[in-house]
This record gives C-alpha cells, structure tokens and sequence, in this order.
C-alpha cells in the first residue's frame, strides 16, 4: 500500500466513525422529550424574534393615536394595542430580540466570566479562598437590589444592564464551575497529563474546562432565564431598557396603569416571558443528559 | 550474571503530606513514605507490594519527581531529581512515565484515542507535526489496537483496550522507567493476562525498566525480577523473586504470603492471620513500625527502628530478629 | 444428605431498556444445601451479582426487571409472594453482604443502631434486649472490644472491620442462607483471609448456606465445596471445587484456570490468553456464546447453542465438545 491509499483509509474510517458518534448524539437529543420541547420553544422565540423586522418593517414605535388600547383582534391589531396605540404584537416581537439578546448576553458573559474564576480557583488554591469569598459577598445581596444599585451608578442603557446583570450572575455559574472543576482535577487522566508534562495552561482549558462544560452551560440556560426575569422586573420598576424600546418588561410597566382596562397589555408579555423562562429551563435539564458523554 | 547498569537510585526517601486545621495551620503529617531508599537497574522490573495505605503508590509517584520529596535524594542516572526546576521536571517527563490502575478514569472522556496520543508527543514536542498521526498509529498497532480506534472516544473502547491505550499514552514519549501502579488490578481475569503479556512484550522490545506496584502476590511474582515489600511506609525486605517466595524472612512478609489464596483447592493452607488492622500512617508505632502486629515483637522491636540489613546477597531485610 | 435450601431453576432475568428486553440472566439453574457453600464465578458483566438480586427480588419488578422460572427458598416459591412476604424473607432468611461496605453502611448511625434496627424490625427485641444481642453478634465476627465499637459510627472504623459489620447485620437474624457478593474484593489479602476464614467459621458454626459470588478463582478454591461458571447470563460449567480445578470440562473455565498467573511462572513463559472481549449483552453470539472466543469452536458451535450436558458427581458443562476436550 502506498503512502496515499494509507491516508485515504484512514480518512474513510474517520469519516465513517465520526458519522456515527454524531448520529447518536443527534439520536440521543431526538430521543431525549425535555431537550427537544425546551429546544422547539426557545428556537421558535428565538426565530419569531430575528423575524421581526422582515414581517413588519415599521418598526415597534409607530403610534396611532385613534387606536388605543384596541382590544385583540380590532382595528388589526391581532393581539391588541397599548395606550399609544402601539401594536403589542409588533413591540413584543421586537421585545423579545432585546429580552432574549439581554438574557443571552448576560448567559454567555457570566459563562465565561464564571468559567474562568471557578476553573483558576479550583486549581490554585491560593485564588480560591479570595475568588469565593467575593463570590459569597456578591450573592449575599437580594440579586435585584444589586443590579438595580449598578443600573444606578453606571447609568441606564442596554450594555449597562447587561454588565450589571452578570455581576449578579456570575458567583453562581463560578460556583457550580468550581465544584465540578473540583471533581474532574482529582480524576486520573489529569494526574497523567501532569506525568507527561504539561503545563497548567494546557491542563486547565483543554482537559478540566470540557470537561466542566455540561453543568456550566445548564447552568448558563437557567441565567438566561433568569436574565428574562430581571430585566422585565427592573424595566417594571423603571430602571432596566429606556423608553420608548420595547422589552417585555417595558410592555408591563405600561400595561400597569391601564391593568383595568386593557389585560391582553399584561398577559401576553407575561405569558411570552413564562413561555421563554420553561422552555429554556427544560432545555438545559434535557441539554444535561445530552452532553454526557457516559449515557448511550 | 552480567553486571546491571543502575538507572535509578534512592536514598532515604521521605514523603509527608501535611494535614492543615482550621486555619490553614499545620497540625499533623501523614508519613506516607518514610525513608525508603532503593536502586533500579536497567531493564528489570521492580514489584513493589503492600497492602492498601502502605505508601506504595506514593513512593512510586514520587521517584519519578511527580511528587516532590519531603526529604532525600532520587538520582536518575547520574541527575538529582529532587529540586529540578518546573521546565527541567518537564523535560524529565519523556524519560519517566507512569501506567494507571483505573483505565475508565484515566483517559479523558472527551478527547478522542488519537488526540490523547499525538498530544503526549505535542507536550513533549517529539517530532513534526505531520508525523505524529504516523507515530501514534504505529504504536497502536504494537499494543494490538486498531486503526479505527484512533478515532473513538474512551466510552467506545472496553476496559481493556483502554489500558492499552494508558500503556501507548506513557510508551509513546519514548521513556526508560514506567511506573506501572496497579495496571491489571481493575480488569477481570481473562484481560488481565492479555495486559500482562503486553507488558512483557513491550518491555523485551524497548529495554524498559519498570516499577511494578500491585496488592497481588501472583502478578507480583509472574512479571518482577525482584520485589520491594511495604509496611506502613517502611521497605521491609527486598530479594530477587525466586528468593522471597523461596525464603520469606521478614514476619510480615510470611504473613503477606499465608495470607494469599492459593489457586489449589487440594492445598488447604495453615495460615497466620495478623491481628488487628494497618496502623495510621499519621501516628505510626514508635521503633518498628510492625511491632503491634507482629507475632515476634519484643521490647526492642518498640523502641528501636530496625535498619535494612543484607544477609544474603540481593536479600535485604529490616527486622531485629533475623 | 444435607437439606435443600434454595432450588432456583431456569432463572432467567430480563431488564426493559428503549431498545426492549434484555437478557442478563438466562436460564440458570443450581441449589444450595444447608452447610454447603456455593460458589459463582464469573467476569464482569456474567451475571452473577444479578442472579443473586433476582433471588432477593431487588429489581422493581414494575419498570425494571422481568423475573421468569421459579426460586423456591424452603419450598416456598418465592416469586409467588407478594412485596410483604418478601420483605419479611430478607434480610431475615436471606440475608446479603455486599462489595463496598462503606455505603451499605449508614453514615450518620453507629454500628450498634443499625445492628439493633435489623433486630428490631424482624424480631421485635427491645432497646436493651436488642443492644446486648447486637455486642454479642460483634464478638461472634471477631471485632475486638464490641462494647466499645458498638457506639462507632462507619467511618470511625477501617475497611476489613466494616465489612465485619456487614456480616454482623446480615447474620444477627440467624439467617439460613447468606448471599456474599463479591465481599472481600475491595479489600487487601491479610483482610481478606480474616472475612474468608470468618464466612467458612459462620458457615460452619450456623450451619448456613452460602452463596459465595467473586471473580476471584483463587478464592473459590479455598473456600466452597461447589462451585458454578458463568458466562454471559449463563451457567456454563458446575461441578465440586476439586474436580472443576483439576479437569475443567469447559473451554471458558479451562482459559480462566490457565490465564492465571500461577505459582513459579515466569514472565519468560507467556501466559494463557482468552482472545477477544466479553460481548454486550445486547450483542449475544449466535449458538455457543463462547464460540467466538472458544479456541476449539466448530461449525455446530457458532449455529446450535449446546445444553448444558450433564456429567458424573454433578460435574456438568454447556459444550458440544465437553467430553473430548
């Protein structure tokens, strides 16, 4: 055989092989009930939220001043319009780019951020007292408070939000990272990269973080989740996106002086909101069993 | 017999791991290894055994600097490990390797065959980048895997092809000294002797010198020229393999060995049992570290600390006694 | 003759999994008399551990396991009881000792309570009736000052005296047939000799039966009288402990005997090796399960799978070829 009829071989294997490690993961989610309807959920909120400005392109903020607070289903407005006349079906489409682009944001932010400090505390142990206990102030303080004092000192805006928001995220996702971090160090294969020689660069990002992976990003959905909440509950209170964007939060704050007439301004960000926050809960339960790599 | 060339010699070795209180303060020690001194020549293979706690896997990690000595010296071929820089230790890594016990936790379960592999000679940077996908395969084959397991992750691979790939993953940087703690003690029985015979083969092939750390008195005795027998962090006697099993001399030693089932159900063995369990290595009994079990102890057994004697040549023992 | 205790016959235990039924024990047959004690080998994955669960009926019999065939314990037919009856047959008559002692033991009770709890719940003794009974089965596994021990909790004590407690809660009811699965294999020799010479002593003194299961050839031979060979869900070899070291009728046990690094071999002798690997149970051979591995394997073996054939003194083997190998 040749050098080349070698290579090819070996390249028909591995494509052969990696074909089917693929299949049974794909197998594995499709079988998996939790991950596939948390998954439908959250991808069709993600895809109605990327539609948005190609089904209508006029944007959130068109007024009609003779329209207000149109029930569901009059004047055209299928879900309603606010106090300005705003069409609530548009704003919580264009909402939810900002809801879910805040809840995203702040996921992967804390993520990485979190990753980073539970992996160094785990592996140097003169990190881990100093990281933790800042960790441990952090989550000390009601979550909301926190963020609303931050909102406060770095001034409004959808960047600041989501800052602030990981600040207040962020101990969690360090503390599931660490213990995990601190279940993998003690594993074997770490002791023998260590007898190969090397270094902690290479042990800690290419050996213990895959291998943390799973309950980080699970944990990561929840925070996403999370993030929804908040910033729909610091935007009722006035602090979270500015007037006039819309965000399911911002629908609600509108919605409250007008709660007795007009419920559908109350019900549907509510239920949008709900909606997102179980489909992505049930996503990473379902994302946890998925990503094991020990379960056929 | 021909003149063996010592590859590694320690002297007085002492590993303590210290246990810290509340504060962070140091209160106590584990003696896990407690001056041990011993030579390895090239080429052989060295069994040390001991019961679980003994200090045997510590002395072996840390005669390859994987550990770093409490106290005393470890000199591999005429360099001092023992005080090597970070980047020196590193570069030591290619001449000593170590074989775990557990092959399900000692592979990455997220790393594919082939990448844990080419990645022992990406650390130790052995050669180019092209040829290490050849390298790797050829090793393979030479502990009887497949090409397609270059491509498979560990949880595809069975108990026992995945201790060939732990003997590829410390064979593939070329070393001269493999530490094999307990390579065949998590296998079932048929697996175990297809390791074993592996080990051999790849030894005659490659003038690799190991040290053997294993609980079983049979596996100890199939693979070991000679053999190191460990008390509570103590050598306490040393002989080529023929002579021990021959001529036992140290009590604890006979007791090791009456403790071992034999295979035979026509032999019914008189045993000696010891009484009572292995002491804490934290608080270890005064003089020789045996004297609470053994059947022999007298006064000054618990006062005085017996020093390795050799009585015949190659046959080393610590006992007042003998 | 000694009396018959447990009669299992064509057991054969199914675990529903998404891809159906799987077979984990497949048609296993054996008795054990009072006094005797029995042996179960076997690799990984054989099905011994599972054998031993089915006899207690540990599998939830609802989602888990499908239990066929019939275990009669005494004469009664075990798999006819209902949860109850069960419940007052193990640990009572049947009892078992496991591999890990350390979390068959609850870790927030001492050695004493939990004693005095197996007591309770199935003789009813009283606090102090129960306490005195409890030292009384500590001294009877030979831990020294049981008074003292008796208030221990697990993690005060080491592993060979853990597993002595084990034995000590398994047999404070005066069970008459004990099942030891695996019972000295996380422990070292020295420890293993005291909890092996300690069983034989039980098995002797109680006038028990005991079903030993191990992995560990060596440990078989020291101690039963029978023993039984198990490969993939099967029984594919049983016979006296004498006779089955000594002429080995089946290609299997003959590989395990010589596969063992014995005494005086050198590794300038090679050793015996079974080729390839224990198959899934989901990947069962076609006729003789061993055949694939079987050195001696023919045509009929690899299409018909052989009964098991029986032989003088009990001596039996599942292979076509038993009589001339």
């Amino acid at each position: 055989m040749t050098q080349e009829e070698i290579r090819q071989e070996r390249e028909a294997i591995k494509r052969r092989l990696q074909k089917e490690q693929r299949q049974l993961v794909v197998k594995k989610f499709l079988h998996n009930k939790l991950a596939m309807i948390g998954s439908v959920i959250t991808l069709s909120m993600v895809i109605l939220a990327l539609s948005a400005p190609l089904l209508f392109p006029e944007g959130p903020l068109v007024t009609s001043v003779f329209d207000r607070l149109s029930r569901p289903g009059e004047n055209g407005f299928l879900l309603g319009s606010d106090n300005l006349g705003r069409s609530i079906l548009v704003r919580l489409l264009y909402g939810a780019r900002i809801s879910l682009g805040i809840g995203a944001g702040v996921g992967l932010l804390s993520m990485i951020l979190g990753m980073v400090l539970g992996l160094y505390a785990c592996y140097y142990p003169r990190l881990d007292n100093a990281i933790m206990r800042v960790c441990d102030a952090l989550s000390a303080i009601p979550s909301t408070l926190l963020a609303i004092a931050m909102v406060a000192m770095l001034g409004g805006g959808i960047g600041n939000l989501i800052l602030s928001l990981t600040v207040v995220s962020v101990p969690r996702v360090a503390r599931v990272a660490r213990s995990s971090a601190m279940v993998v160090k003690e594993q074997t294969y770490i002791e023998a990269m260590q007898s190969l020689g090397a270094s902690d660069m290479r042990i800690i990002w290419l050996h213990i973080a895959p291998n943390i992976l799973s309950p980080v990003v699970v944990q990561a959905s929840y925070i996403f989740a999370n993030a929804i909440i908040t910033e729909a509950a610091l935007s009722f209170l006035g602090v979270g996106v500015p007037q006039p964007e819309p965000s399911w939060g911002n629908i609600l704050y509108d919605g409250k002086a007008v709660i007795h007439k007009a419920w559908w301004m109350i019900v549907y960000p509510g239920a949008a909101t709900a909606l997102t926050v179980l489909g992505l809960n049930i996503f990473g339960d379902g994302l946890r069993d998925v990503l094991d790599p020990h379960t056929n | 017999m021909e003149e063996k060339k010592l590859l590694l010699r320690a002297d007085n070795v002492k590993k303590y791991f210290p246990i810290t209180g509340l504060f962070g303060k140091v209160e106590n020690y584990v003696k896990a290894v407690d001056g041990v001194s011993l030579e390895l020549c090239k080429g052989e293979t060295y069994g040390l055994v001991g019961e679980t706690g003994c200090g045997k896997s510590t002395l072996g990690r840390t005669l390859i600097h994987l550990l770093p000595a409490t106290e005393g010296s470890v000199v591999l071929d005429g360099v001092e490990l023992t005080g090597l820089s970070a980047a020196e230790s590193r570069r030591l890594r290619s001449r000593v390797q170590m074989v775990f016990q557990d092959p399900y936790t000692s592979l990455n379960p997220r790393k594919r065959i082939g990448d844990i592999l080419t990645e022992a000679l990406d650390i130790q940077n052995i050669g180019a980048k092209g040829e290490r996908m050849d390298m790797a395969m050829e090793l393979m084959q030479q502990v009887g895997l497949l090409v397609e397991h270059y491509y498979r992750y560990p949880h595809e691979l069975s108990g026992g092809q995945r201790q060939r790939v732990g003997l590829a993953r410390a064979l593939i940087v070329n070393p001269e000294l493999v530490v094999c703690d307990e390579p065949v003690s998590a296998l079932d029985v048929s697996v175990q002797s297809q390791i074993l015979n592996l080990l051999v083969d790849m030894q005659k092939k490659r003038q690799l010198t190991y040290l053997f750390i294993s609980h079983d008195m049979s596996v100890i005795r199939y693979v070991s020229d000679r053999i190191g027998v460990m008390y509570l962090g103590h050598l306490v006697e040393e002989a080529d393999t023929a002579g021990l099993f021959a001529n036992p001399l140290h009590p604890y030693t006979r007791l090791l060995l009456s403790a071992v089932p034999s295979h035979d159900p026509h032999v019914k063995k008189q045993r000696t049992v010891p009484e009572g369990d292995l002491p804490s290595p934290i608080d270890p009994p005064s003089g020789c570290v045996f004297h609470t079990r053994c059947p022999k102890a007298c006064d000054r057994c618990k006062q005085e600390l017996p020093e390795m004697r050799e009585l015949e040549p190659g046959h080393k023992v610590a006992c007042h006694w003998i | 003759m000694s009396k018959t205790i447990l009669e299992v016959e064509n057991l054969t235990t199914s675990f529903k999994t998404e891809r159906g039924l799987l077979k984990a024990v497949d048609g296993v047959s054996f008795r054990v008399d009072a006094g005797e004690i029995l042996g179960l080998v076997g690799e990984s994955g054989c099905g011994k551990s599972v054998t031993s669960q089915s006899i207690m009926r540990l599998y939830d019999e609802k989602y888990l396991a499908v239990y066929e065939g019939s275990v009669r314990f005494e004469g009664r037919e075990l798999f006819s009881l209902n949860e109850k009856e069960m419940q007052s047959i193990r640990g009572k008559d049947i009892a078992m000792v496991f591999q890990d002692a350390l979390s068959s033991l609850n870790p927030v009770f001492t050695v004493g309570e939990q004693i005095m709890e197996a007591l309770s719940i199935h003789q009813g003794l009283r606090k102090d009736a129960a306490r005195e009974k409890a030292i009384e089965m500590l001294r009877l596994v030979g831990i020294p000052s049981p008074e003292k021990r008796c208030d221990a909790y697990p993690h005060e004590l080491s592993g060979g005296m853990r597993q002595r407690v084990m034995i000590a809660i398994a047999l404070c009811c005066q069970p008459k047939l004990l099942i030891a699965d695996e019972p000295t294999t996380a422990l070292d020799v020295t420890i293993q000799a005291q909890i092996m010479d300690l069983i034989v002593e039980l098995n002797e003194k109680l006038h028990m039966g005991v079903i030993l299961i191990t992995h560990d050839l060596s440990v078989i031979a020291e101690t039963c009288q029978r023993v039984a060979v198990m490969y993939l869900g099967q029984i594919v070899e049983e016979a006296e402990v004498t006779e089955l070291f000594d002429a080995p009728r089946h290609p299997y046990t003959q590989g395990l005997l010589q596969s063992i690094p014995g005494s005086g071999k050198t590794k300038e002798e090679r050793l015996f090796v079974i080729e390839g690997t224990v198959p899934l149970l989901s990947q069962i051979p076609e006729g003789c399960r061993f055949s694939p591995r079987c050195p001696h394997a023919t045509d009929r073996c690899r299409r018909i799978a052989p009964p098991l054939f029986a032989g003088e003194n009990g001596h039996n083997a599942r292979c076509w070829l038993c009589n001339r190998l």
